[in-house]
């Protein structure tokens, strides 16, 4: 109970804290709680939680305000927002704001502790370099050596398509949006078409199954997402 | 007014007419006087006569006898150039001629009288009938009011305003001609009351103000009424302008009545089609929430009533369950928002270009599970444009399609989705094997609550899935249709994208 790495659960409904709580507790970490926004953002000062789930919709200010606020103290603690399906636009003006990730109501268990991992693995990681070879499956990307393998065989890409690969391996597990990617390949003023085209060729590359993808995953109305190798 | 100087104009070129005829006769009377004689020389006298009345009417030709009468008698009848009668026979002569010219007049002028009377009801019984065929076609009350007003002052001749009852009691003007001309708020207020009192049930005008008040008569009793402008018209109307307002106060008034009694039909329809959505959303709420929370709940009450009583096989069947169940009422909630997201018009379009392939994965991720028993084909022509579209909406409708065919299509069986270029537009299509629609009832599929079958409420879950497809689809500006296979048994719902939702085509070698 207490000897565990902080969570901070931020949700107006006690029940579904109560649920959060005894699984989060289950799984060794140390849970707060908190039913508000100024609760949340006055823990997260002083408490400093690792990580923080944080539903969007709190009875005294916005998710996204309170995201807003966080980040303006200069609080870089991962938020995973709790979302529902059709709010897509809230998940990216989320992500656009500094959540680094999120889960869609009502969500599994395991997703939810899926994400929080991977938010821990890179908040621990800020320090140092990343792994420099990912491997997930039948896929190997060595980053230092810019080389990218399917099942033991080199794949050969064009700069633009190793760039992509680059950055959801070092976000490895982590949603994208396509705006943060585009930013990051190309610049701010290009066509979603553009990431789109090199998305496919990507995945013709690397999937087995280039429609039924299952390393650079599409988050529908939002981004991509790598697939990290399930424990 | 125009028409009175007219005509004025007219009558006095008549008299000025008859006046020439009556010169010309006297020049071929004239000429002919050595060959016929003075006493044949009338007869050229009253061809003139006989013409100025045809043409003219009664009065010129009247004129025209009077003047020929004293024509004959100063040109020809001895002595000359002078009014006198000398001989007996000549005036017996003179005194015929003067008779017959002007019984002979007024016979031409009558039968040219009854030949303009024929003519102008031809006229107005074509105008009446261009007319009744005219509003037949109008379907909207102030367009048939527009009609009518427009006519009225054209064929009457006068300005003329059509009043007809709203929400609010009689309108101030539904429609006028000219535009923008209304009744004075004193008149409209004495309407009004005369109108709220029931008075036109049996009032046949009334005149008020600078305007006279017809009532627009249908079988059921008034449905509105007439101004027409007292200026520089005859008061009352003519028995003809009478006669011909009446059939089209008549026409307008049939019509107006009908379109009521349309909407009053159309309303008792819709409401009769509420009810029975309403029934149909109570019995599915019902339905499809209180079964997995049955399920939920028995499942959760065996598990905790005997810890360790179930053993593994017996305890994944009850989670199983749980989830399962858990899952079903969620996409029955999901469902139950995105109907009422379109029947409220709240759909916010989130386009981009997007690849379909992409979004064909993400449907069949989503549906795995339900799936799982089935074998799913992808074929999607290499060649598919990319499409302006909202993913989200996109992916919902692929969910639905996709969640239908595991539901209808026996475990085992196929599932084809396929995407093709269609000449400029783009097709994607969803194909099972399994029993395929009902006949005749393609289009019924996309009705809200529709169910295959009345036994088959377990399988067809919500009723709605269908219903949100051709929502979305129509949002995202394509089109949603049903059909059964030509090859083979089963259904295939195809989704049409237009031209104008391709993407233009971008090059892959961006800097």
């Amino acid at each position: 109970m207490s000897g565990g790495l902080p969570i901070l659960v931020v949700d107006d409904e006690p029940s579904l804290r109560r649920l959060l709580r005894t699984s989060l507790d289950a799984q060794g970490y140390r849970v707060l709680e908190a039913g508000t926004g100024r609760g949340a953002i006055e823990i997260i000062a002083h408490d400093a939680p690792e990580v923080v789930p944080l539903d969007l919709g709190l009875p005294d200010m916005d998710g996204l305000e309170v995201i807003r606020r966080v980040r303006a103290n200069g609080a870089t603690t991962p938020i995973i927002v709790l979302s529902s399906r059709g709010d897509e636009r809230g998940k990216v003006a989320a992500l656009d704001l500094g959540a680094d990730d999120y889960v869609t109501k009502p969500f599994g268990m395991s997703e939810l502790v899926a994400r929080i991992r991977t938010a821990l693995r890179h908040r621990l990681r800020q320090d140092g370099a990343a792994t420099p070879v990912f491997t997930s499956g039948d896929l190997t990307v060595d980053l230092t050596r810019r080389l990218v393998s399917v099942q033991d065989r080199e794949v050969k890409l064009s700069n633009k398509e190793w760039d992509i690969l680059k950055l959801l391996v070092v976000n490895a597990g982590k949603v994208l949006t396509h705006r943060a990617i585009m930013e990051r390949v190309w610049g701010p003023t290009v066509d979603v078409q553009y990431l789109r085209i090199y998305v496919r060729q990507l995945r013709q590359k690397i999937e087995e199954h280039p429609n039924r993808p299952r390393h650079i995953l599409t988050e529908t109305g939002v981004g991509y997402r790598l697939a990290t190798p399930s424990p | 007014m125009e028409r009175g100087d007219g005509s004025e104009r007219e009558g006095l070129r008549s008299y000025g007419v008859a006046g020439l005829a009556v010169v010309a006769a006297l020049g071929v009377a004239e000429l002919l006087r050595p060959a016929v004689g003075i006493e044949n020389v009338d007869l050229v006298f009253l061809t003139a006569v006989v013409g100025v009345a045809a043409t003219g009417g009664l009065g010129p030709s009247l004129a025209a006898a009077f003047a020929s009468v004293l024509a004959y008698n100063f040109f020809f009848i001895p002595p000359v150039f002078t009014f006198e009668v000398a001989d007996a026979k000549n005036l017996a002569t003179l005194v015929f001629f003067a008779v017959v010219t002007v019984v002979v007049s007024n016979l031409a002028a009558r039968v040219r009288a009854q030949a303009l009377a024929a003519k102008e009801r031809a006229r107005s019984t074509q105008a009446l009938y261009a007319f009744s065929r005219h509003i037949a076609g109008i379907a909207d009350r102030d367009a048939l009011a527009e009609a009518a007003a427009e006519r009225m002052a054209d064929l009457l001749d006068r300005d003329v305003i059509v009043l007809l009852p709203g929400p609010d009691g009689l309108a101030a003007a539904a429609a006028s001609n000219p535009a923008g001309d209304v009744v004075e708020d004193i008149e409209l207020e004495a309407l009004r009351a005369s109108w709220v009192a029931g008075e036109w049930v049996g009032r046949d005008a009334m005149r008020i103000g600078g305007h006279l008040f017809y009532p627009l008569r249908a079988a059921s009793g008034p449905v509105g009424l007439v101004a027409l402008s007292r200026e520089g018209g005859r008061e009352p109307l003519s028995p003809d302008e009478e006669r011909l307002f009446g059939s089209l106060a008549g026409q307008v008034a049939g019509a107006l009545e009908r379109m009521d009694l349309g909407r009053e039909r159309d309303e008792a329809r819709v409401a009769v089609e509420n009810e029975r959505l309403r029934a149909a959303l109570l019995s599915s709420l019902s339905h499809d929430l209180k079964t997995p929370l049955a399920s939920i709940t028995g499942a959760v009450t065996a598990l905790r009533a005997g810890p360790g009583l179930y053993d593994g096989a017996a305890h994944d069947v009850l989670t199983v369950t749980i989830q399962d169940e858990a899952e079903r009422m969620t996409r029955f909630v999901t469902n139950l928002l995105d109907m009422t997201r379109i029947e409220a018009g709240g759909i916010t379009l989130d386009r981009s270009a997007i690849d379909l392939g992409e979004v064909v994965g993400t449907a069949l991720q989503r549906t795995a599970r339900t799936l799982a028993g089935h074998e799913v084909v992808i074929d999607l022509a290499p060649d598919l444009p990319m499409l302006h579209l909202d993913a989200v909406l996109l992916e919902q409708v692929l969910v639905n399609l996709l969640d239908n065919a595991a539901k209808y299509a026996p475990a085992g069986s196929l599932v084809t989705v396929a995407g093709r270029p269609a000449g400029d537009d783009v097709s994607l299509t969803v194909a099972d094997e399994g029993p395929g629609l009902p006949p005749g009832d393609e289009e019924r599929v996309f009705d809200k609550f529709y169910r295959a079958a009345a036994d088959d409420r377990r399988r067809a879950g919500t009723g709605l899935g269908l219903a949100i497809c051709r929502g979305f689809m129509e949002a995202l500006g394509g089109r949603i249709s049903a059909a059964n296979r030509a090859d083979g048994p089963g259904a295939i719902v195809t989704l049409a994208f237009p031209s104008s939702l391709v993407a233009p085509p971008r090059r892959e070698d961006v800097a």
